[in-house]
């Protein structure tokens, strides 16, 4: 299974050098932060990231959805807090009176 | 249909309103990983940019190059760094288009983003799903 979150395949031409930064690209890379961030993903992150999969498989299980369903499919068919009916309704009445038509 | 994850954002004029929006996933768009990787290529791009200027500020320092050295290899260096960050503004930007937002709306949104915070919207559209809330403060 493919994972799709941290850095896997990001530099998949290589990574950048190592190099002094000037005064004008360290504060690009510092207000990016992780963004460009090169360094491998840790054992622990990879967990992670499979722990992660797992979690969203089991999840658009329970919705009876394919197991390999999306993530915004997945979240869409959560259900509210007390498991009654989608947290997308709520959101959608949310909606609604903020526009001011309920 | 475009479905994207949830990005609660602050609005910059009324610090009261919370503006809701979409943010498409890599999984579900793969452009959005190209983008990812054309900006991978110019980050590595842009570190050997910087390697080329330290190569010739140190001849410079020698007296082996030019002040016109200097400064081309200082322009290639900043051009190759504004070219990442204007995609990283494209990333953003496409991002909420792929959800379903209007050209117009989509720069609207990607101006109201943070830029110290994209890379909380990296790891969500490349993988996590979720609400992105970035009405809270980084890592909560």
């Amino acid at each position: 299974m493919r994972i799709w979150r941290g850095l896997l395949g990001f530099y998949e031409s290589g990574r950048p050098l190592e190099v002094e930064l000037p005064h004008y690209q360290q504060i690009v890379h510092a207000l990016l932060g992780r963004f460009l961030a090169s360094a491998k993903p840790t054992l622990a992150e990879e967990w992670a990231a499979e722990a992660e999969i797992r979690m969203i498989a089991a999840l658009a299980i329970q919705a009876r959805l394919p197991w390999d369903s999306p993530p915004e499919l997945v979240e869409l068919a959560a259900l509210d807090d007390k498991g009654e009916e989608p947290a997308a309704v709520k959101e959608y009445m949310n909606a609604l009176s903020a526009d001011g038509m309920a | 249909m475009k479905i994207g994850l949830r990005v609660k954002l602050q609005d910059p004029d009324d610090s009261t309103q919370i503006i809701n929006a979409q943010f498409a996933t890599v999984r579900s768009n793969p452009q959005l990983g190209d983008i990812l990787k054309a900006i991978a290529r110019m980050d590595v791009a842009e570190s050997v940019a910087l390697r080329d200027l330290q190569k010739v500020a140190k001849a410079f320092d020698e007296d082996n190059a030019t002040q016109e050295d200097l400064e081309a290899a200082r322009l290639k260096a900043d051009e190759a760094t504004e070219t990442t960050l204007r995609q990283v503004h494209a990333f953003v930007v496409a991002g909420f288009k792929l959800a379903g937002a209007s050209d117009e709306r989509a720069e609207e949104l990607a101006s109201i983003v943070d830029i110290e915070r994209v890379d909380e919207l990296k790891a969500r559209c490349v993988y996590g799903a979720g609400c992105l809330d970035f009405t809270k403060a980084a890592g909560r």
